[in-house]
């Protein structure tokens, strides 16, 4: 990827996956199998960059931070895939979102959208959300437990 | 040395280039990784005993980000009263200055800590630090921005 890690311009589903959309963008077709394949091709930099986190060791960051955990790892990649997929069966822009790890080696997903944020913690037995609009915890912030249904909707709040 | 840090005071961060988001049309964005702490604890530079920023990077790459000490109070707001003394900050930041003989990164007078009052009652607690030290770094703005190493070992 040039420049910085991760370039998230906004990009809506019928340009970056051109298999599930006709000519009119209001003309997209319903989710179908195709999206699934189609998901693998546009989730490769997201997943390239969940492989590279495998690499690194006890703190990586300088922070004390531990090594990401195997098995997050491979809960994100079958998680953003099907972030991918449930985005573009809703018929909602898709973001490519910034990757890293906590200090715990849970996998952390982060988007944004003008105020709002939304960030996803893959851990290896749990994993978590947040919801931010601003640096006030109690005020500005929904953070709770976290499964891959609940994507559409939290999908929607950021980029509905 | 100043022992107490006072709601004035700046504070920098040193930050990875991995732990920054380039949105199109928008400043670089931080990341809440960028606050990782194993002690959850996210160690910050008073720029009061800083005259370089340069001194505050972790790595010759990294950026520099600022937080405002208030602000960082005020991430959790619990009204502290000066007629009740035992009243604390949800959010502190505490002076921690570094010895020589401490642990590296050793010999740091401007070493503070963020610390949170009481302890953290759960893992969201945390988190939930991260982001809010992520959006007031978004608005105070960068000190130094970050550089992609060349032969970088980063992810």
């Amino acid at each position: 990827m040039s420049g910085l890690t991760a370039s998230c311009d906004y990009m809506p589903v019928s340009a970056y996956c051109g298999s599930v959309t006709n000519s009119s963008a209001n003309q997209t077709e319903p989710y179908s199998p195709e999206l699934s394949s189609t998901s693998d091709i546009f989730t490769i930099p997201e997943r390239t960059k969940l492989t590279s986190l495998s690499w690194l060791s006890d703190n990586w960051d300088g922070h004390g931070s531990v090594k990401p955990n195997g098995h997050a790892i491979q809960k994100a990649m079958t998680f953003i895939k099907e972030a991918y997929v449930m985005s573009a069966a809703n018929r909602l822009i898709w973001k490519p979102p910034h990757i890293s790890a906590s200090e715990e080696g849970e996998v952390v997903f982060e988007w944004w959208n003008k105020k709002s944020k939304l960030t996803v913690y893959i851990g290896q037995e749990s994993s978590e959300y947040l919801k931010v609009w601003g640096p006030n915890m109690a005020s500005e912030m929904i953070a709770d437990d976290f499964d891959e249904t609940q994507f559409p909707q939290l999908w929607s709040w950021l980029v509905g | 040395l100043a022992s107490t840090v006072t709601n004035q005071e700046k504070l920098y961060r040193s930050v990875r280039f991995t732990e920054c988001v380039n949105v199109v049309g928008e400043p670089l964005r931080v990341s809440a990784s960028a606050f990782n702490d194993a002690g959850q604890m996210p160690s910050v530079d008073r720029e009061l005993l800083r005259s370089n920023p340069e001194d505050s990077k972790l790595s010759v790459t990294d950026g520099i980000i600022k937080l405002c000490t208030l602000k960082v109070r005020n991430i959790d707001f619990i009204s502290v009263d000066a007629t009740r003394p035992n009243d604390k900050y949800a959010f502190d930041v505490i002076a921690r200055p570094l010895s020589e003989n401490d642990a590296p990164p050793s010999g740091n007078p401007a070493h503070a800590q963020i610390e949170p009052s009481p302890t953290y009652s759960n893992k969201s607690r945390f988190k939930k630090l991260k982001e809010a030290l992520g959006q007031i770094a978004d608005v105070e703005g960068w000190v130094i921005q970050p550089t992609q190493a060349a032969n970088s070992s980063e992810f």
